[in-house]
């Protein structure tokens, strides 16, 4: 438990120290991305699976920053319950502003899932009933930042979003599953 | 609460959402009516907008006993409430106008919103009836 604390601790001091931009230049400037994509694809999964992907660009050059500006010593990561707690206290944190809870481990300790309430990204929106039942995930590009993030840490993961407020739900979730551990691989010289 | 229509026209005089409210018990069938004399009442609110600092103009125009008030935003959308006979103090309608105001910016900050397309999101609805009931 006092790890976690720890990790608070770093993420807000992290918190402090980062570079600021106003919310609603950052609520603006994805509404108005999504709503293009929307217009572009014309295809809701399209563009879920558009948004996953620019998070994933995202994602890769995001961690070089995290491990930069937290001072990653303090809260290593040993195990994929390590990572996960470290996302939700120090990642969202610095780069979003909030914490997350981690919930719903399984058995194997290899998915849970990330709660949380508040979403700076959905400020002002609301979804219209059509993207509802068609299945936008407005937030998607959070589950792209996620996996491109761990990719360059050596984890494979897929991560989905399960629950979000647009669409009805109390709180957003996003479900994160360890598929494996890349390993580096040195190539023989023929 | 007054029998009152009101009204939200966009930039280029088209509507963008309305919402009629009757004294209970009465049954009115004056909706064109209604609308007709707002449409009308277009005219005064752009001869008046130039006379005043304020975005909320009182009452505009009056006919028989209808008597109109009108709010502008900075964007050129109008805000119009007939009364049919009793009326509200300047006051409680200039802070009905205001807190309208508020609920509009936050319409026109949704991403999906598309500028001046009627309003039809059932969340502006239960908050605009609220705010009538609060106010008129």
């Amino acid at each position: 438990m006092s790890n976690i604390a720890k990790l608070q601790k770093v993420g807000d001091s992290t918190f402090g120290r980062i570079e600021k931009i106003n919310s609603e230049l950052l609520t603006m400037t994805y509404g108005s991305l999504v709503t293009q994509l929307l217009r572009d694809f014309e295809d809701t999964d399209a563009v879920n699976k558009q948004l996953e992907k620019m998070g994933h660009k995202i994602g890769v050059r995001l961690i070089e920053e995290y491990m930069a500006k937290s001072n990653p010593s303090a809260g290593s990561c040993k195990e994929f319950k390590d990572t996960a707690e470290a996302i939700a206290k120090v990642g969202f944190k610095m780069f979003l502003g909030f914490n997350a809870q981690v919930t719903s481990w399984n058995q194997e300790q290899t998915q849970f899932s990330l709660v949380f309430q508040e979403n700076p990204l959905n400020d002002f929106v609301e979804l219209p009933e059509r993207l509802k039942t068609e299945g936008l995930f407005y937030s998607n590009l959070l589950c792209g930042v996620i996996r491109g993030a761990l990719e360059m840490v050596q984890m494979r993961v897929e991560c989905i979003f399960v629950k979000c407020p647009l669409r009805g739900d109390d709180v957003s979730e996003i479900k994160v599953t360890l598929i494996d551990y890349l390993k580096e691989i040195v190539l023989e010289d023929e | 609460m007054p029998a009152a229509y009101f009204v939200i026209v966009g930039k280029e005089d088209c509507p963008l959402y309305e919402l009629e409210f009757t004294a209970q018990g009465r049954k009115e069938d004056q909706s064109q009516l209604k609308q007709f004399i707002l449409h009308a009442s277009l005219d005064v609110v752009e001869e008046l907008q130039w006379g005043s600092k304020e975005l909320f103009l009182k009452s505009v125009d009056k006919f028989n006993n209808f008597s109109i008030s009108a709010y502008l935003t900075a964007g050129y959308v109008r805000f119009l409430i007939l009364f049919d006979g009793e009326r509200k103090s300047d006051d409680s309608i200039k802070q009905f106008f205001t807190e309208v105001h508020e609920l509009w910016v936050k319409i026109q900050l949704n991403p999906f919103y598309e500028l001046n397309a009627t309003i039809d999101s059932p969340s502006f609805e239960s908050k605009i009836k609220q705010l009538v009931n609060r106010y008129l």
